[in-house]
């Protein structure tokens, strides 16, 4: 106020027109920045939940590999127990049938049961009895039959009779059947 | 710092007795683009006034609207010390404004804040004294001897004494209060026989002639012959054609001639006053300098040269444009 009895009013550039202009463009700007900042936000958000689904599958790929392997056990355990099943019903089959081939003539003191094998002890009235009734059927079961005779005090015979079957060929064949 | 991006647009406004002068800069970069002065008759902020102003305040937010402060009670002061103003004027109920820490403006606070009510539709920025714009209009001048400086207006004359650019003494007149003594003055002249202000009984009869005669300066003055020149003023008056029954042109020259006598008679009385005063060491004045803001004023050269012996520098001014000069050195 050097020459003036008043002060000036205060000018600004501000005028109602520049204000709406100033509005809108920073409403505008402002959109746009948070825009920006949302899509950000959400490609971050994306990022991460790619890299967590990369995780997940490359853990679910670790586990399904682990599955996979204890399938891969399981399957071997099942078709283990499934051979030691039939091997066991065969044995069981095979002891029983042994047991129906006994004649009520021959009487067998022991048997041992063997992996491939089976050792029959007893005793029969006559070598003849025990060719006739005990000897045929086994060895329609066993692949090598092999018989020892000793007489016993009454006029009987003690016989050990040695029975094998060759498990190689049985074990292909029930890989061959595995297979099928 | 938005400020440099926009014109800056200066409306500046001048009411005079029948009329409204309305001058327009607008400012880009300190050059000026453009300016526009525009006339109304009127004395209020009427709707063209209004429109015209709205115009050129709608061009820019940085436009100051300035006006001369053309309040009676008004005037300036030789000091800035609150202490010695009350010596000159009663100050208590007007508005002060110290002038480059070396003379005071002043103007009454409710005239002031009447204009600015007046002017509320569109407000105002600033309002000049006449003393400021004298002021600033012969600032080279003021540096000098003492002299007394004029600033004519329609209505209003501002009379100050500066002396090395320190303010000696103001007035500011109006020119209507002296209107009725005036024609009291005139009323008898008879424009066939001329005018002979020697003549003219009411004159002889105001103390102010006496109070001349006292100045040691001008007890010779009978060896100027300009002295006499008087006597041509009143045969200059005298050859008017009284019988072309005073149609509009010559009514027109008579009111000057009325105002221009008027103006001198108020200078006379003023610089009596002055000399008169004890308030203030008399000092002989021997240059006048006039701003001439009616565009009529070339008359009084020849009263002030010839009935009071001054050395008389007269120059026009536009009142609209020196308040736009004026209002450019307050924003800087």
């Amino acid at each position: 106020m050097k020459y003036s009895f008043i002060t000036p009013r205060k000018k600004t550039a501000l005028t109602q027109e520049l204000k709406l202009v100033l509005g809108f463009f920073s409403m505008t700007i402002f959109m746009l920045i948070a825009t920006y900042l949302f899509l950000v936000f959400k490609e971050y958000q994306f990022t991460k939940n790619k890299a967590d689904i990369v995780q997940k599958r490359y853990e679910l790929k670790i586990a399904i590999e682990d599955m996979k392997q204890q399938i891969g056990y399981i399957n071997n355990e099942v078709a283990l127990s499934k051979e030691i099943y039939n091997h066991n019903s065969l044995l069981k089959e095979s002891i029983t049938n042994l047991f129906d081939l006994i004649p009520s003539r021959i009487t067998l003191s022991e048997a041992k049961l063997l992996e491939n094998g089976l050792i029959l002890y007893g005793i029969t009235p006559s070598k003849d009895t025990y060719n006739f009734m005990l000897h045929a059927p086994l060895r329609s079961i066993f692949h090598k039959t092999y018989t020892s005779f000793y007489p016993a005090k009454n006029g009987w015979y003690r016989f050990v009779s040695t029975n094998y079957v060759e498990t190689v060929e049985v074990k292909e064949e029930e890989v061959t059947e595995d297979e099928d | 710092m938005l400020e440099i991006f926009y014109l800056k647009v200066f409306i500046n406004i001048v009411v005079d007795s029948s009329q409204t002068t309305v001058y327009v800069e607008n400012i880009s970069k300190n050059r000026v683009l453009n300016k526009v002065e525009k006339v109304f008759s009127t004395l209020i902020l009427n709707d063209e006034v209004y429109e015209f102003i709205l115009k050129y305040m709608d061009e820019s937010p940085y436009y100051y609207i300035s006006i001369l402060n053309s309040s009676q009670s008004q005037g300036a002061i030789p000091t800035c010390d609150k202490s010695k103003l009350f010596f000159y004027e009663d100050v208590s109920t007007s508005n002060l404004l110290c002038i480059n820490k070396k003379w005071s403006s002043y103007t009454s606070k409710n005239e002031l804040l009447s204009l600015e009510q007046r002017y509320a539709k569109i407000g105002l920025d600033f309002v000049f004294s006449p003393f400021v714009l004298l002021a600033n209009f012969f600032k080279k001048e003021m540096t000098k001897e003492i002299a007394l400086y004029i600033l004519l207006e329609d209505k209003f004359i501002s009379l100050a004494i500066f002396q090395h650019s320190e303010l000696v003494y103001a007035q500011y007149l109006y020119l209507e209060n002296q209107v009725e003594d005036v024609n009291l003055l005139t009323y008898d002249v008879d424009l066939d026989e001329g005018i002979d202000l020697e003549d003219i009984d009411a004159i002889e009869e105001i103390d102010m002639f006496d109070d001349f005669s006292d100045i040691e300066d001008l007890d010779n003055i009978d060896d100027i012959d300009e002295f006499s020149d008087a006597q041509d003023i009143g045969n200059d008056i005298s050859s008017l054609d009284a019988d072309d029954s005073f149609d509009g042109e010559n009514s027109q020259e008579t009111d000057t001639f009325t105002a221009d006598y008027q103006r001198f008679s108020l200078i006379k009385n003023t610089l009596n006053d002055f000399y008169n005063n004890e308030k203030y060491e008399s000092v002989f004045i021997e240059n006048v300098f006039i701003a001439d803001g009616t565009g009529n004023g070339g008359e009084l050269t020849s009263y002030l040269k010839e009935e009071m012996f001054l050395t008389v520098t007269f120059r026009n001014i536009n009142l609209a444009s020196a308040i736009c000069d004026t209002a450019k050195l307050e924003i800087e």
